[in-house]
């Protein structure tokens, strides 16, 4: 049978702020978002390593890599990045969120206590035009990874379509919660780039950003349309 | 109607040294008795890389020692991956004229073009061109076969005058045939004159449109090959059981295990979005549980009573000819996967024989024992 993920849910605990940021309630709708999404290729032991028992590997193991730029939402422009595992939860594809990143104080609360991510307060470069695209995610220790897409080409918007993504919240009381997020984004335009590059700028070892480096672009996409940034849900 | 068998080569974690022996003996003993027992075909895949779905990436070499093994059944090479930086066309065309003389003719040849990134990626083929390429071989394959000087200068390969040999026995050449699992590719298969090998394990009701298009569409193809071929080949899985408990249980149980494997392969339709794959190319996955447990509509599984009720099914619609997985790995265990065919030759296949009057769905047939009344 396929392999089962390998994490505990432990590993996935983090210390929750003494104080909540107060942020709107959510969902916010982000009118005029811009995300930059890549597959790639990632060895499978790390994979496993970080993958909870519920949900399997596939094969071969690859990892899905979204940075939104949300130019407009109830708390102002914000950023926010996730490196998914793609996987299989009750044999429906899925990608689990094994790191995240955000530029916003009430996004990274909200995705705390609401969502299961973004839970890492960082920097976000993002640089989109009709015919390129560039990001870098950095943490508080420095730039983990950049993403270049230098020919975009536009697609019909019905070829894309996302899974949902799923992480780990941590409850107040110290345990944690699958928490499942549906496609946030309706899509309503689209380029794909085939020479897309992830490149790692700074040697950062102890990371899941870098642990998890790309061993061949799959495919990569910019999409742009409105994103709904919603609650979290448990699996039905 | 007529019945094949044909073979992922499924091999189940965990792995010893002997799993994938067992897996290529027990099949060979399998074919080696639907032989004997009047099957009509057997096809075997080519997948690679596709860990515990498939582990059949060298079809004809396993397909030569079938067709050594056994005298009328046909040898279906189901598919052949036509995408030159895979196979080189010439090297297709060679390696299936062998298997034409090996088996002294009895070569079916299906075509097609890979559905998974973990196969395309491999080889570094650009999914977007998939069906070119497709489409440039299957028009190069057989001049090969026929022509003493062969010479192509296309999109995706070129060879200078050269004779492919050796040729295939059959005359003209072997049935073409080219796997379709989306209405497009069965109006392109129409299109060129080739057979339809429906490759979804799905049920009638899915193969319905497929069918009707091809059947329309054919009538005005431009054949790639010199003859159509105009049969359609849909795939099933095929448990004939005791009774209807053992049968659910047992073949209902290793489809569902064969389905859960298939929902771990990376479909080229979810990571790599293209006008190439149009088809959601990973869509077992979309299945639920509940309707896997439960066996879809029309599926073979069941009682001979129950198997031929549903294979009317599959008559109505059009379809001709039904190959079935007979087994998932070891899930069920060699002697139940013979007798399973051997009580599917004894009152299934008499049902459909050449000149058989045939019934229709609801109507009871004589042909197995009954059903035994389900428990409370």
């Amino acid at each position: 049978m396929p392999d089962e993920g390998l994490a505990r849910h432990e590993q996935y605990r983090i210390a929750l702020p003494a104080e909540r940021v107060a942020y709107p309630a959510l969902p916010w709708q982000c009118a005029n978002a811009t995300m930059l999404n890549v597959y790639f290729e990632v060895r499978k032991a790390p994979l496993l390593e970080r993958l909870p028992p519920e949900f399997c590997r596939t094969s071969p193991a690859y990892c899905r890599l979204t940075i939104i730029d949300n130019a407009d939402s109830p708390v102002g422009p914000f950023r926010d990045a996730t490196l998914g595992l793609g996987s299989r939860l009750n044999m429906m594809p899925a990608v689990f969120v094994a790191a995240s990143i955000t530029d916003s104080a009430q996004a990274l609360s909200a995705g705390l206590w609401e969502r299961s991510y973004p839970n890492v307060l960082g920097k976000i470069e993002f640089d989109a035009s009709v015919g390129r695209a560039h990001a870098i995610i950095s943490d508080a220790k420095g730039p983990l990874l950049e993403v270049e897409m230098p020919q975009l080409q536009t697609i019909e918007p019905s070829r894309l379509a996302y899974d949902h993504a799923d992480g780990f919240r941590t409850l107040p009381d110290g345990k944690t919660e699958l928490m499942v997020i549906g496609p946030e984004m309706a899509i309503e335009r689209a380029a794909i780039c085939k020479n897309a590059t992830i490149t790692y700028p700074a040697e950062r070892p102890d990371s899941p950003w870098q642990i998890l480096d790309c061993r061949n672009v799959v495919s990569a996409q910019l999409v742009h349309g409105p994103r709904d940034f919603k609650k979290g849900h448990p699996p039905r | 109607m007529k019945f094949g068998i044909f073979y992922e080569h499924s091999v189940q974690k965990p792995w010893t040294r002997q799993s994938e022996l067992r897996a290529y003996q027990q099949a060979l003993e399998q074919i080696e008795l639907a032989d004997e027992l009047g099957f009509d075909q057997v096809w075997e895949v080519e997948h690679h890389f596709l860990e515990e779905y498939s582990h059949s990436s060298a079809p004809e070499v396993f397909l030569a020692a079938a067709a050594a093994r056994t005298k009328r059944i046909r040898i279906g090479m189901g598919i052949s991956v036509c995408l030159p930086p895979m196979n080189h066309p010439a090297r297709i065309a060679e390696r299936a004229a062998a298997l034409d003389l090996i088996s002294n003719g009895r070569l079916e040849f299906g075509t097609g073009r890979s559905a998974t990134w973990t196969e395309v990626g491999a080889f570094g083929i650009d999914p977007d061109a998939t069906k070119e390429m497709w489409d440039e071989v299957v028009r190069a394959i057989p001049r090969m076969w026929t022509e003493d000087e062969f010479e192509w200068n296309g999109k995706y390969f070129k060879m200078p005058p050269r004779n492919v040999l050796p040729k295939p026995i059959q005359d003209p050449h072997p049935p073409m045939w080219v796997a379709v699992s989306s209405p497009e590719t069965a109006v392109q298969a129409a299109e060129r004159g080739i057979g339809m090998l429906g490759v979804t394990l799905g049920t009638p009701a899915d193969y319905k449109r497929l069918v009707s298009d091809y059947r329309r569409i054919i009538k005005h193809c431009d054949p790639v090959g010199k003859f159509v071929n105009n049969q359609v080949n849909a795939a099933s899985w095929m448990y004939c059981g005791e009774d209807e408990n053992e049968a659910r249980a047992v073949g209902g149980g290793a489809a569902f295990n064969f389905f859960r494997t298939a929902a771990h392969l990376v479909g080229l339709g979810g990571i790599y979005p293209s006008h190439a794959y149009t088809a959601h190319a990973n869509a077992t996955a979309l299945l639920s549980q509940a309707e896997i447990q439960s066996l879809r509509e029309g599926f073979p599984v069941g009682t001979p009573d129950q198997i031929i009720e549903n294979l009317r099914y599959w008559e109505e619609v059009g379809v001709e000819r039904v190959v079935c997985m007979i087994n998932f790995d070891q899930q069920i265990p060699h002697p139940k996967v013979l007798a399973s065919l051997e009580r599917f030759a004894k009152y299934v296949m008499p049902e459909f024989a050449e000149g058989k009057q045939t019934s229709k769905r609801g109507e009871k047939s004589k042909g197995g024992p009954e059903a035994p009344p389900m428990p409370a």
